[in-house]
């Protein structure tokens, strides 16, 4: 009796501050979205599922949501293909594992304000160092190229992103990778096994938990995404870069226009929450896989 | 109706913790101001000087300032949730006419202005956003919006000043055969590249007409001949060769750096361009602006100019309105608006005070303005959302190559009587 008190009087605080500080704001998030209001003083309009069928009708939500999408997919593609290229490439027994871990992990540790500067000088045109390298090696007909034109912006954006979340991955599935018992890639050797063959079907069903938490982790991020293309795209950023949260963002919080639409801009955070559920959901159920043991 | 005790009994627990603490509880006569710029910034601390010298010659009134940079009025939304008390704040002068003077929030200050005091204001200033027979907010920074200039790279080439607009596209070729560019744009900047249309507009069908083009709820107004043909020639400057193809990918601030360079001109923008440039092109450098120049058989002078100002306002639930109110009319002094220029190097609103010597320009503009209207042709006060989400970025696609002046008019016309069947 004396154990129960003490755990609930331990938890308590921890609780009532994930209540207050999360769950309350969340349900408040639900309750608000069926309202018109600015935010400001108290002229909240009760308007029903009204915000929810204007932003069915939302071009603009659209597009953040084919954003979203193709962070997802394209960029998701991108970043596990080559984080599984570099898991199989150090598990192969490169030299200099441990220094290329820590290369490709650097840029997790620098601002993302400070990464996102320097990518928009990679791309920036007539100055930006891609240009002056084109340049250089007699590609003027590329190097001529707006990278950071609307038609392009949003790939630009991508390349940044990628490169900086390939670390961060390589490392999570290297982590599962290492706790593999050695003798399994031994025997896989010993049996004439190619790097690509061990990787498929050794090191895949092994961390298969791992991986499956990994696109998780990257859905999720993808959902939500804010801080790099905002950063990428500046303070007055283009709809071509838009995600759902900035979005959010832009319709909530008053950037150069005064726009107040805080009942609206819940809407859509809800529908984050939501979709986000339904993603980590549809992913479980998909990547079900018998957990090996090992 | 929303619950107020359940709304602010949250808003109240969440935030008194966080702003309690960095506001603290004011004296009878320690005025709390939010402010819109950072406190490292050179406006900050000529703020504080003002500050100082109000307070030199009332020593009751004393003041404490919360830095809150650019997002302060969406920072104060907040705080008065949570019951905060501030006596008054700033913030660009159209942000709060759809903000906090758009709710109401604004103490009304016409009593404390006298004739005399209005009369003190540059012409429109003081009357632009305060248009329902009160006074809200008080303007007290002034940027005009100009083509800004390097006048040596206009004197080495051989230019004038263009008076028209036709004299603006030959002046472009002018520059081209010099191998510069006249022109220069942020790709990214939506509003700023929607300045090439709100003018071109203005001048063909005279100030205001943006908002009455959007206010024809059947759309058509957008399928007048005159904003297809200000559609037609704001894109015509690309084809002139005004703008250099690449600028379509300059982001902010990376068109307006080539002019420190030496590679363009000028720009389209406020008068806070050189301020921005001070570093990278030095303070020496010649600046010069000239307004949108007039167009053929338009309605509109070259003298109608848009403004971006920055006002100061005392909030309506203020417990030491009078006093808050009192020190805002001050900062329409002559005394306190030198200090401005003096110690930021802003343009202010009062008649007489000069400007930097590199707003010069900037200055006569705003003495000889004929009209005045927000930035973009004002429609971003009374509709920002349109403005923001639709406006803005269907111009830019325009203006960037991306869809052709017919279509630009074809979804504006067709958004618009969308927008107001919603309303």
């Amino acid at each position: 009796m004396m154990r129960r008190r003490m755990v609930i009087a331990f938890l308590a605080p921890a609780l009532l501050l994930y209540l207050g500080f999360l769950i309350l704001p969340a349900v408040q998030a639900f309750y608000l979205s069926f309202y018109d209001t600015s935010g400001f003083g108290d002229s909240a309009e009760w308007v029903g599922l009204s915000n929810y069928a204007r932003l069915w009708g939302d071009s603009v939500f659209w597009r953040a949501i084919r954003n979203m999408a193709l962070i997802m997919f394209v960029g998701g593609i991108a970043t596990f293909g080559l984080a599984f290229l570099f898991t199989m490439l150090m598990n192969a027994g490169m030299k200099g594992k441990k220094l290329f871990r820590t290369l490709i992990f650097m840029p997790n540790v620098i601002a993302v304000v400070a990464i996102t500067t320097f990518w928009s000088f990679v791309f920036m045109p007539r100055y930006g160092m891609l240009t002056s390298f084109l340049k250089a090696i007699g590609l003027d007909g590329i190097a001529a190229t707006a990278w950071t034109a609307p038609e392009n912006v949003f790939y630009a954006m991508m390349v940044g992103l990628v490169w900086i979340s390939v670390g961060f991955y390589t490392i999570l599935i290297m982590a599962g990778a290492d706790k593999i018992p050695a003798d399994m890639y031994e025997a896989a050797r010993l049996e004439g096994a190619s790097t690509f063959q061990i990787f498929r079907q050794i090191t895949l069903p092994m961390i298969w938990d791992v991986i499956l938490i990994t696109l998780i982790l990257w859905a999720i991020q993808a959902v939500k995404i804010v801080e790099f293309p905002y950063a990428f795209g500046g303070p007055n950023i283009d709809q071509n870069l838009y995600t759902p949260a900035i979005y959010l963002y832009i319709m909530g919080f008053g950037q150069r226009e005064s726009v107040y639409a805080l009942g609206y801009s819940t809407t859509i955070g809800v529908v984050m929450f939501i979709l986000t559920i339904a993603i980590i959901v549809l992913m479980r159920f998909l990547f079900r896989r018998e957990r090996v043991e090992f | 109706m929303l619950s107020n005790t359940s709304r602010q009994a949250i808003v109240a627990a969440v935030f008194s913790l966080g702003l309690a603490g960095a506001t603290g509880a004011a004296t009878a006569a320690e005025l709390v101001f939010w402010s819109m710029w950072n406190e490292p910034e050179p406006q900050a601390a000529a703020l504080r000087q003002v500050m100082d010298a109000y307070t030199a010659a009332h020593p009751d009134t004393t003041f404490k300032v919360v830095w809150n940079g650019r997002q302060n009025q969406t920072k104060l939304r907040a705080a008065l949730q949570a019951g905060t008390p501030v006596d008054f704040m700033d913030q660009d002068a159209d942000q709060l006419a759809g903000g906090l003077q758009k709710e109401g929030l604004g103490h009304d200050l016409s009593a404390d202005f006298d004739q005399a005091t209005r009369d003190a204001f540059l012409p429109g200033t003081l009357e632009l956003f305060n248009t329902e027979g009160k006074i809200t907010q008080v303007p007290y920074v002034y940027n005009t919006v100009n083509f800004w200039y390097n006048k040596d790279m206009l004197a080495e080439v051989g230019g004038t000043v263009p008076a028209t607009f036709d004299d603006l596209l030959a002046l472009c070729g002018t520059v081209k055969a010099a191998g510069k560019s006249a022109l220069v744009i942020e790709g990214n900047v939506a509003f700023y590249n929607v300045l090439y249309f709100s003018h071109y507009l203005a001048r063909e069908s005279g100030a205001g007409a943006l908002v009455k083009v959007f206010e024809d709820k059947s759309g058509d107004g957008w399928k007048s001949p005159a904003v297809l043909a200000a559609a037609k020639a704001t894109r015509g400057l690309w084809d002139q060769g005004c703008i250099a193809e690449d600028a379509r990918g300059f982001q902010y601030p990376a068109g307006q750096q080539t002019i420190a360079l030496g590679d363009t001109m000028g720009e389209l923008v406020g008068s806070w361009l050189p301020t921005e440039l001070t570093e990278s092109a030095g303070a020496d450098f010649p600046w010069g602006a000239f307004n949108f120049p007039a167009v053929k058989d338009g309605a509109g002078q070259s003298t109608d100019i848009e403004v971006g100002l920055l006002s100061m306002m005392v909030l309506k639930d203020s417990k030491n309105a009078q006093e808050a109110a009192d020190f805002v009319k001050y900062v329409g002094s002559e005394e306190a608006q030198k200090i401005l220029v003096e110690a930021s190097g802003v343009g202010v609103t009062r008649k007489g005070v000069a400007w930097p010597a590199a707003l010069a320009d900037a200055y006569t503009s705003a003495e000889q303005a004929t009209a005045l209207s927000a930035f973009g042709g004002g429609l971003g006060v009374a509709y920002p959302e349109f403005t923001s989400t639709i406006l803005n970025p269907e111009y830019n696609n325009m203006f960037l190559g991306q869809t052709t002046p017919e279509q630009f008019v074809e979804t504006m016309a067709a958004k618009t009587k969308e927008y107001w069947a919603a309303q």
